[in-house]
């Protein structure tokens, strides 16, 4: 057991601190200290920024970009980035395919995919979903059949994020319909968007804003190396990447820079000389959700919940379960602090900067039921725990 | 940071699991293994080692189920160090009286010439009547202070609490005392002592809702309803694992706290996180288990109803959730984001 930090290690933090706060500029920092809705640019420009310092991918083998850390250098380079309010990494990219395609794909996929992917070159966008395949994602129904050198694509996925920032597309797709079990003739597949026959729809969700969108496929034809591994054994590689998408989606980083900054609002002087932390249940709900962070990021450090030798660990649904948690809660205070003010929306160009705070807190309250739906619903979750870790 | 156990203190929790498993008397038994005065200092008299060493015991006995007065020990022996077999108590709850380190404490102390005279009562007093010799708190005209007591000399009523453990109304009338901590001292030393003893009773509660889902959900594995096994009902299985997310969570707080101590970071804040974590899930835990045993769960026999009287026990001690919330909003304006990195 052990509390300080080595030297070594407080010097690494101190290095990442530096780099967070003077090589990534303070107008790509801006908008995520404030809670406020991102464009593209931002994503791909510090997202490059990263890249070409080696920060984007550390968790990647070694032979593609990752670095040779400790889970707790990991955890540093993330605890900094969040705290330098920095918007990490591309997840679908980084967390998703990348792990995907660097432990099944061939070589020559892993030549042809990876750099591009660190490099962010590629933005890409994750087609899971379907409409009548959500938590029971197995009963997907797109399909793709053998022609030649070629899959042909037909079906629609949906809830696609970012599909509309997006330049390719990772799919599950049904290449064999006559398997014994569902899960048994699914493969990985990688689209470019731009393939005649794809149509991309967006959804307008109840915080006005489009993030997902419905993916057509239409008689789309993609090369047959674009399948990663072997065919119908793209349901194991899923649930590898299933296992990393729900450690990406716990956040812990975020939320806690969320939460500095309602504790902010909170003990901000008012005009009276009064602070909204004087109410004691606000107080004592303030410091309640920093207990239980506290402990969600000391378990985070504690077990090791990244998909490791081609297998989810257990751990990843505790973090998904109380991150997504918390990020719920920390939004709901935020809402709360601003009472009417949450009401008081004004329009889209009111709502941007720090002090519009309050504007924008009922919708990024709404946006942030979404998270304890995707990833793996919280209620699979409790599923995969009581089952995996219960025995149950 | 590094919150795992070295494998000679895995080595000690086998060694203290085998022994509460079969002696006749864990207290005796801890004392022949040596454990009693862990995480005191060898030159006070006590048996050395760190923190880590206490939470292992500690939490083995939550496990076991054992009521000894070894978490008390830790305590009093933090108050008034001395030799590993002498075992300190703190009596400071009063009848009547929520939780409060430093207020309100109704006991008086009495000077006489160069001792003191006591007059009050305390209760619940934890294994008060085992005790070689008691630590005392008492409101005089300057604040608290803390004396010690010879229990020979106090009358000592004793009984088992609803989770069966030994505990002891302690009345004093003019009982002769010598100061051990005059204010403000008393209330530094009651203050680290309050991190110690919700560490440590933490590491007992997590033990003790380890044992508590582990039967639970074996429970709902072999009984059987409606012709199948309870497991088989989602509403249950969920249930048991929210329960096990509790777990995790408290047993982060509990290792972090225990690094702390063991590096003797004596910090309130970090106790009073453990003690919400420990105290939202040990309710939790504490109230799924008998509820998903059904009537088995309330009676006597079965016992599992007992691990529960015993985390509401751990609850009450040394500050309740609620006041522990309390002391932390009260402190929200000390730090930006909490550091736990240190
Ligand atoms: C904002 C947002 C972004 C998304 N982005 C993407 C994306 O980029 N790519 C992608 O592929 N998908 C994405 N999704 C889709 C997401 O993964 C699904 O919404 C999710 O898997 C749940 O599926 P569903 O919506 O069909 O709900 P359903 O599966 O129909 O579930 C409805 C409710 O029933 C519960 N439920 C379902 N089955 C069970 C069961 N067996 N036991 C107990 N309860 C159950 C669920 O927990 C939920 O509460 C996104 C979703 C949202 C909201």
């Amino acid at each position: 057991m052990r509390l300080a930090l080595s030297p070594e290690l407080a010097a690494f933090r101190q290095e990442l601190r530096e780099f967070f706060e003077t090589q990534v500029p303070w107008e790509l920092r801006e908008p995520v200290a404030h809670g406020a809705p991102l464009d593209r640019d931002v994503i791909v420009e510090t997202h490059r920024i990263l890249h070409r310092a080696g920060l984007a991918v550390p968790d990647w083998p070694l032979a593609w970009g990752g670095r040779d850390w400790t889970p707790l250098q990991h955890h540093l380079w993330a605890e900094e980035m969040h705290r330098a309010a920095v918007f990490p990494p591309l997840s679908p990219n980084t967390g998703l395919v990348g792990p995907v395609i660097a432990a099944f794909g061939t070589e020559e996929q892993k030549r042809r995919f990876l750099p591009p992917t660190a490099a962010l070159d590629i933005f890409w966008c994750q087609g899971f979903s379907e409409p009548d395949a959500g938590s029971d994602l197995a009963a997907l129904r797109t399909t793709a059949v053998r022609d030649g050198d070629e899959y042909v694509v037909n079906g629609q996925k949906t809830w696609t994020s970012l599909a509309h920032w997006a330049d390719w597309i990772f799919c599950l797709v049904r290449t064999d319909p006559d398997a014994p079990k569902r899960q048994q003739g699914i493969s990985f597949l990688l689209v470019d968007l731009a393939t005649p026959g794809i149509t991309v729809r967006p959804i307008r969700m109840i915080d006005g804003e489009a993030e997902v969108n419905e993916v057509f496929f239409d008689d789309v034809r993609v090369p047959a190396d674009q399948l990663v591994g072997t065919p119908h054994e793209g349901w194991s590689y899923a649930k590898f990447l299933l296992g990393n998408e729900r450690v990406n989606v716990a956040q812990i980083g975020a939320t806690k820079l969320r939460l500095a900054l309602v504790k902010e609002h909170a003990l901000a002087r008012q005009d009276d000389g009064s602070q909204l932390v004087d109410d004691p249940l606000l107080a004592v709900r303030i410091a309640e959700a920093e207990a239980s962070l506290a402990a969600l990021e000391l378990t985070a450090l504690r077990v090791a919940a990244g998909s490791s030798d081609g297998q989810p660990q257990p751990a990843s649904s505790v973090l998904k379960l109380q991150g997504t948690h918390l990020q719920q809660l920390v939004a709901e205070l935020t809402m709360d602090l601003a009472g009417p003010g949450s009401t008081a929306t004004g329009t889209p160009s009111e709502r941007t900067g720090a002090g519009a705070w309050e504007r924008r807190s009922a919708l990024q309250h709404l946006n942030m039921r979404k998270v304890s739906i995707y990833g793996g619903a919280n209620e699979i979750q409790r599923t995969i725990i009581a089952k995996n870790v219960l025995g149950l | 940071m590094d919150l795992t156990l070295t494998p000679e203190q895995d080595d000690l929790e086998r060694a203290v699991t085998r022994m509460l498993a079969t002696a006749p008397d864990a207290w005796a038994g801890l004392a022949e293994m040596g454990l009693l005065g862990l995480g005191v200092p060898e030159a006070d008299g006590g048996a050395g080692g760190t923190f880590a060493d206490v939470f292992v015991v500690a939490r083995a006995l939550g496990r076991a189920g054992a009521r000894t007065p070894y978490v008390e020990g830790v305590v009093g022996g933090s108050l008034l160090p001395g030799p590993a077999d002498r075992l300190v108590v703190l009596a400071h709850d009063e009848p009547g009286r929520r939780w409060h380190p430093g207020a309100g404490v109704r006991a008086e102390p009495e000077p006489t010439g160069g001792t003191w005279r006591l007059t009050g009562t305390k209760e619940p007093v934890l294994h008060g009547a085992a005790a070689d010799l008691l630590v005392v708190s008492a409101t005089g005209p300057e604040g608290l202070g803390l004396f010690v007591v010879d229990p020979a000399d106090a009358a000592i009523h004793s009984y088992l609490s609803h989770d069966r453990s030994p505990t002891a109304r302690i009345d004093l009338d003019r009982t002769p005392a010598t100061l051990l901590a005059a204010p403000p001292h008393a209330d530094e030393l009651l203050t680290a002592a309050s991190v110690r003893a919700v560490t440590a009773y933490g590491a007992e509660a997590l033990g003790a809702m380890e044992d508590a889902l582990e039967r639970t959900v074996a429970y709902l594995r072999t009984r059987h309803q409606f012709g199948v096994p309870l497991a088989s009902f989602q509403a249950l299985t969920h249930r048991a694992a929210d329960a096990y997310v509790a777990l995790e969570l408290a047993r982060s707080a509990v290792l972090y706290a225990t690094a702390c101590l063991a590096e003797d970071v004596v910090d309130p804040a970090v106790a009073s996180r453990l003690k919400v974590q420990t105290g939202r899930a040990g309710r939790l835990i504490g109230q799924e288990a008998i509820q998903l045993h059904g009537g088995i769960g309330m009676t006597d026999e079965h016992a599992i109803g007992y691990v529960t009287a015993r985390l509401e026990v751990i609850e009450h001690l040394w500050g309740d959730t609620g006041f522990h919330l309390h002391r932390l909003a009260a402190g929200l304006g000390d730090h930006g984001a909490v550091e736990l990195l240190r």
